[in-house]
């Protein structure tokens, strides 16, 4: 078996420059397919881990999982907002532990801002119900005052202290509140959700810097400068959507079809695992086509190996007539081609895992602050155990068709090929 | 030198799968241990297809084969048997293209552990085996770890006569070995293999379509006269 290998190891090696186009091919495909694979775990992942310890999101009716995107994932826009009086009606429920008001539409450069409660820090969960921490400063308190989540500060290089305006909108090119600019006076832990890439500030302070604006644009020749902005009503009229905590989980439908039966306006509440697995049904079509291509893809890598060892097996039909003569048995000729095909998927394999995991580093901060998915450099799970199994097999059947072949050839020819 | 039948073949009748008529039927034909034995036969006159039997790579369809009392067409284990007892040299194109000179020479060796040992006992190790061989044949130490594709077919040739002899296999089987060669090199790789063969005590079965080698034999075999199949495909 050892002087096969060896054999397999020289030949190969002889042939390396048709070969080497071959591995190319196998690793690409293999990159691919781990890579579809191992963002699809990451985005689970970090989806389900972003919220925790809420039973109810409520906001304006749309779909479950458009709530869920921007209430708590800060994916898209909410289009329509919900009465502030609604949200006090929801705080009165007898079953409402807690409830967390959200308002979501600006952004600076990029990162949402989220107009809130100073509860939001003491309500708002996630991975394991780890509550979130402060790694510097404090709280908001003041107006103009903002909490960075750790992503915010790290990238644009924050620090508390630092004076930021905000820009209307969620476009990185939004009008400025360039007028009403705020200070950092806290910034969050690192949490791995999208809280990190989140700009917090207060309710009030969301009023304030919309006092002068109208239907997304500032009022013309309306200019209300920051010092008397608190001369103002600042209390909230709309907000996109709230977080609640009941007293008993076991309530959770009833409450959620009173908020849906609300008479006031219409009303959407959602069970975030509930609206996670819709998004996943809904997802999972997606999912699935992006792994069949990858793996077809995969397939093309392999069929790629068999075209180049088939190619190669006529001008070597000499070569196997004189290791038939030295001793080789038909299922040495076999073990020596597969042995080659595994080589080639060997290696494949091995580079497909280095070039998902220099890209995998290189593109994760991008990954992280874009989509909020943190794509792990090294080695998943079971799944991504189980599709190179998947990926072996394939080609040591791929390996085996030109062996079978060179075997049959090698019976044929006895020791003088017929060329 | 050993005595007795080496190679003895009785009622041989083999057929390629795909052809209708046999290819070789024969009686009997006795090769003895010690012997250089010179096939005679026209291209096309199945030479190579006996060959191949007496090598237990192809199995006669009736009839025995027997090399050192084994018969070939029921022994399993009979590419083993081969390389155990068996050295071959073909026509052209004898070297394995990826390996080096000395690599090749070490072939029968890595396939069999009896050709090894005997590599041993004869000089120390396999690898001194081929060096000693590759000399005796002509090959400076130069050549040695050259590619085998970039030698001359003479040289070549006398590569494959070393990797056929070392571990002294009982039988040499030279299937045409000399018919790319030029008369002056043809006369030299003779000499150099018959040399050889003396010092392992090898049985050479030299097969040639060229008459005028068959003087220097012990005795010369006609192919076409002991093969009942004729020509034209059908039997005597």
């Amino acid at each position: 078996m050892k002087h096969l290998l060896t054999l397999a190891l020289a030949s190969a090696w002889n042939r390396r420059f048709t070969l080497t186009l071959t591995l190319a091919g196998i690793a690409l495909s293999v990159a691919m397919l781990l890579g579809v694979e191992r963002m699809r775990t990451a985005a689970h992942e970090s989806f389900a881990h972003s919220i925790s310890g809420t039973d109810l999101v409520v906001g304006p009716r749309t779909s479950p999982v458009q709530l869920m995107l921007y209430a708590v994932f800060r994916l898209g826009e909410p289009t329509t907002n919900m009465k502030w009086a609604s949200y006090e009606e929801l705080a009165r429920n007898p079953d409402v532990a807690w409830i967390v008001p959200l308002s979501i539409g600006d952004s600076h450069h990029g990162f949402p801002v989220v107009g809130t409660s100073a509860e939001y820090f003491d309500r708002y969960r996630y991975g394991l119900s780890l509550p979130l921490e402060l790694s510097a400063g404090r709280r908001f308190e003041g107006l103009f005052e903002t909490v960075l989540g750790a992503e915010v500060a790290e990238r644009m290089r924050y620090k508390v202290g630092d004076r930021i305006t905000l820009s209307h909108g969620t476009g990185e090119f939004g009008a400025e509140h360039s007028d009403k600019p705020f200070t950092v006076v806290g910034v969050l832990a690192r949490t791995g959700t999208p809280v990190d890439r989140s700009l917090y500030l207060s309710l009030e302070a969301m009023e304030a810097i919309h006092l002068d604006w109208q239907g997304g644009m500032r009022i013309p020749g309306l200019s209300i400068p920051p010092q008397f902005a608190k001369k103002f009503d600042l209390a909230p009229k709309e907000i996109t959507a709230a977080l609640i905590g009941l007293k008993s989980r076991a309530r959770a439908f009833q409450v959620q079809r009173t908020i849906n039966n609300y008479a006031g306006e219409p009303l959407l509440a959602v069970l975030p695992g509930v609206a996670l697995n819709e998004m996943w049904s809904i997802v999972a079509v997606v999912e699935n086509t992006l792994l069949l291509v990858a793996g077809m893809i995969v397939v093309i890598g392999l069929s790629g190996m068999i075209v180049a060892v088939w190619a190669g097996l006529n001008e070597r039909r000499r070569e196997l007539a004189i290791l038939r003569s030295v001793g080789a048995s038909p299922v040495d000729v076999i073990v020596l081609l597969a042995l080659e095909g595994l080589l080639l998927t060997s290696l494949g394999v091995a580079l497909g895992y280095g070039l998902l995991t220099v890209l995998a580093i290189a593109a994760a901060p991008w990954l992280q602050a874009r989509f909020g998915v943190v794509v792990p450099a090294w080695p998943g799970g079971r799944e991504e155990l189980a599709l190179v199994g998947l990926v072996f097999a394939a080609g040591l059947l791929a390996a085996l068709l030109p062996a079978l072949r060179a075997c049959r050839l090698s019976l044929a020819d006895g020791l003088t090929p017929r060329l | 030198m050993p005595q007795g039948a080496l190679v003895e073949v009785a009622s041989l009748l083999f057929r390629w799968p795909s052809a209708s008529t046999p290819c070789l039927d024969i009686e009997r034909l006795t090769i003895d241990a010690g012997e250089r034995v010179f096939l005679f036969g026209p291209s096309g006159s199945g030479k190579s297809t006996l060959l191949a039997l007496l090598g237990g790579v192809l199995t006669a369809e009736r009839g025995s084969v027997r090399v050192l009392g084994t018969d070939l067409t029921s022994v399993a284990g009979r590419d083993r048997f081969r390389v155990d007892h068996v050295g071959f040299i073909f026509q052209q194109f004898n070297l394995v293209p990826y390996l080096s000179i000395v690599q090749n020479v070490l072939l029968p060796c890595r396939f069999s552990s009896k050709r090894a040992r005997k590599a041993v006992e004869t000089d120390g190790s396999p690898l001194d085996a081929a060096l000693h061989l590759l000399d005796s044949m002509g090959l400076g130490a130069s050549l040695r770890e050259r590619k085998a594709t970039d030698l001359s077919v003479g040289q070549q040739q006398r590569v494959a006569a070393a990797r056929a002899l070392i571990g002294a296999p009982e039988l040499i089987i030279a299937d045409e070995p000399t018919s790319s060669l030029d008369a002056d090199a043809r006369q030299a790789f003779l000499r150099l293999l018959r040399g050889q063969c003396d010092r392992f005590a090898s049985t050479l079965l030299f097969v040639s379509h060229d008459r005028q080698l068959a003087a220097t034999f012990d005795r010369a075999v006609d192919l076409p006269a002991i093969n009942r199949v004729v020509p034209d495909g059908s039997t005597r």
